[in-house]
């Protein structure tokens, strides 16, 4: 809670160093100097720095972040919007790409050494580096323009759509894309760190079928540094929901947010990164909850 | 970390750590390559061949061949020399933006671990930076500063500060308990002294580490911050910048966009390996 108090006190003063007069913008450069000047104290801007701020928050506590200088729509209602595309993206891609990543570390950290082993591992340290434009970029030019089996850009759809699904693949193939080495080589070396356990060993002494031995005992006790990267991760799918929904002519947040940068529509800037800091910070304090899951030895009070 | 038998071992000395570093091919490669990259920023001017910002629009959209090996962009300028004089702007960006991250990061860490009165505030501000995405932390900087490289720079710059911070302050506090250090404090020796006779030598290394992985993603971050509009203005030759403007081009002429991505992923890759063999030649205990 705390952070979030600092996180949001952070964007306001950001954006309020800024220079350029927010009255002027609305006004129009050739608004005589009482109507600017009229606006500012509607607005409030006449006000001390930390005054506005209380405001702002005491508004922002009940839904509103106040109206887009350019669209005059309330900045809640823009974001909430391009919240649930953004959020849509981001779980899409997420369980993708766990589904690929996780698989491949375990695999690779069980057949350690072999083909698949070194293939898969050379292949994650080259996938480390590709931009993300460029994932997306070639996303669009194999599977939209040469194939043709997918949509180039835009939301089809509600997801339970076909064409909403349709218009999911390639953006969510390509921010899931970026997670997967990241994810592989820390599932493959969080793996092979417990395998080298006593409790491994002792699991193979009795007998245990070495299936069992990496599901029940290998496994379990290497998803918790797992579970903090997929945690941090989504600040990652985040900052890569704006590169993907750009690409992608994708409605969401990120889009919205580099948008009204352009623009200069400063509350809906303050309302979209304010969003993503609050949405950011809560998935960590359920990856932390998480962890009391997985762990029975983490408690809390 | 301490309930690790293998902390009990001293930690590698220099001349261990550069061995072990020449000998993994992997981080020598890396090395070799920005070597090379850092000579062509140099000498830019005499690598490329031709004008990286000249507009030629007889020439435009043409695709590899003997005289533009890499193509040329809609304006008919010459891809390759972009891209050459674009590893200037990407070295700059990384080594700028690393360098605002270190030096602030690492003082107000050295600071945080060393004053108890000041570690719960410096701890704080540092939390609440950390409680935004790299890039949504940039972009809101981006926002306020106005687009443009050298405010990128410093966006991202900022960015990277918090972990640095993080770094430095727990090396900090786990090196001013050991006894080297009580020993030098019985002794008399300054906070000043301490610090930097003890402390900074013995928390070198992780920052060395990360400060060469986090010039991979300041690269990588400042790159998107043009491509999205909100870094380098045109004409200036910037990767990033370039995968946007062969963007829309993406259908028929494909090489506009890719040539620059691959010359960002070699740079990244470059950093990653590097940073990589350093991380396991300075803390063996890490790798396998």
């Amino acid at each position: 809670m705390p952070t979030i108090l600092g996180a949001s006190l952070l964007v306001f003063l950001i954006l309020h160093l800024v220079p350029g007069d927010p009255a002027t913008i609305i006004a129009g450069p050739t608004a005589p100097a009482d109507v600017v000047e009229n606006i500012r104290t509607q607005l409030g801007l006449d006000r001390p720095v930390l005054i506005q701020y209380g405001r702002y928050l005491a508004h922002a506590l009940q839904g509103d972040l106040g109206r887009s200088l350019l669209t005059r729509r309330q900045v809640s209602d823009e974001v909430a919007g391009a919240f649930l595309n953004t959020f849509e993206l981001v779980i899409a891609a997420r369980v993708w790409s766990l589904l690929i990543g996780i698989p491949i570390g375990v695999v690779a950290a069980v057949k350690r050494r072999s083909l698949f082993d070194k293939l898969s591992m050379v292949t994650a340290l080259l996938g480390l580096s590709l931009p993300i434009f460029w994932i997306g970029l070639m996303a669009i030019w194999l599977f939209a323009v040469q194939l043709g089996w997918f949509p180039i850009s835009g939301r089809g759809g509600p997801l339970w759509s076909l064409a909403g699904l349709h218009h999911l693949v390639l953006p969510a193939l390509t921010l899931g894309g970026v997670q997967v080495p990241a994810l592989a080589r820390l599932t493959r070396s969080s793996i092979l760190e417990a395998l080298g356990q006593d409790y491994v060993r002792t699991a193979r002494a009795k007998g245990l079928a070495e299936r069992l031995v990496i599901a029940k005992h290998a496994l379990r006790n290497a998803l918790l540094p797992v579970v903090t990267v997929i945690g941090l991760q989504f600040a990652g799918l985040l900052g890569g929901a704006v590169v993907t929904e750009t690409i992608f002519s994708w409605p969401g947040l990120g889009r919205l947010a580099v948008t009204a940068i352009l623009t200069r529509d400063f509350p809906v800037v303050q309302g979209t990164i304010l969003v993503s800091a609050v949405t950011f910070v809560t998935i960590n304090l359920l990856v932390d909850c998480l962890y009391a899951v997985l762990d029975p030895r983490i408690k809390y009070r | 970390m301490a309930d690790r038998p293998t902390s009990a071992l001293p930690p590698p000395s220099r001349a261990d750590a550069w061995r072990r570093l020449r000998r993994d091919r992997a981080s020598v490669a890396g090395a070799g390559c920005l070597a090379a990259l850092i000579l062509v920023a140099v000498f830019a001017p005499a690598v490329a061949p031709y004008d990286p910002i000249k507009v030629a629009m007889r020439e435009r959209l043409q695709r590899p061949s003997a005289a533009h090996w890499l193509g040329t962009d809609q304006f008919g300028r010459d891809i390759l020399s972009r891209i050459v004089y674009g590893t200037r702007v990407s070295l700059s960006v990384g080594l700028i933006a690393v360098g605002i991250g270190l030096g602030f990061g690492a003082t107000l860490g050295l600071i945080a671990g060393f004053s108890p009165r000041l570690d719960y505030p410096i701890t704080a501000v540092m939390d609440v930076l950390l409680s935004f995405p790299q890039i949504l932390l940039a972009i809101a900087i981006v926002a306020a500063l106005g687009p443009g490289i050298f405010n990128a720079m410093i966006a991202v710059g900022i960015g990277a500060v918090p972990g640095f911070t993080r770094i430095t302050r727990s090396s900090t506090l786990s090196i001013r308990e050991r006894d080297y250090v009580e020993a030098a404090r019985a002794l008399g020796a300054s906070s000043a002294r301490i610090i930097g006779r003890h402390i900074l030598p013995n928390a070198a290394a992780p920052l060395i580490v990360v400060s060469t992985l986090s010039m991979a993603g300041a690269i990588l971050a400042a790159a998107i911050l043009s491509f999205l509009g909100l870094g380098a203005r045109p004409p200036m030759a910037e990767w990033g910048a370039m995968v946007a403007d062969g963007r829309g081009l993406i259908a028929q002429y494909p090489h506009v966009s890719t040539f620059p991505s691959l010359a960002i992923f070699v740079v990244v890759l470059a950093f990653n390996l590097l940073g990589d063999g350093l991380r396991d030649a300075l803390d063996p205990q890490l790798g396998e």
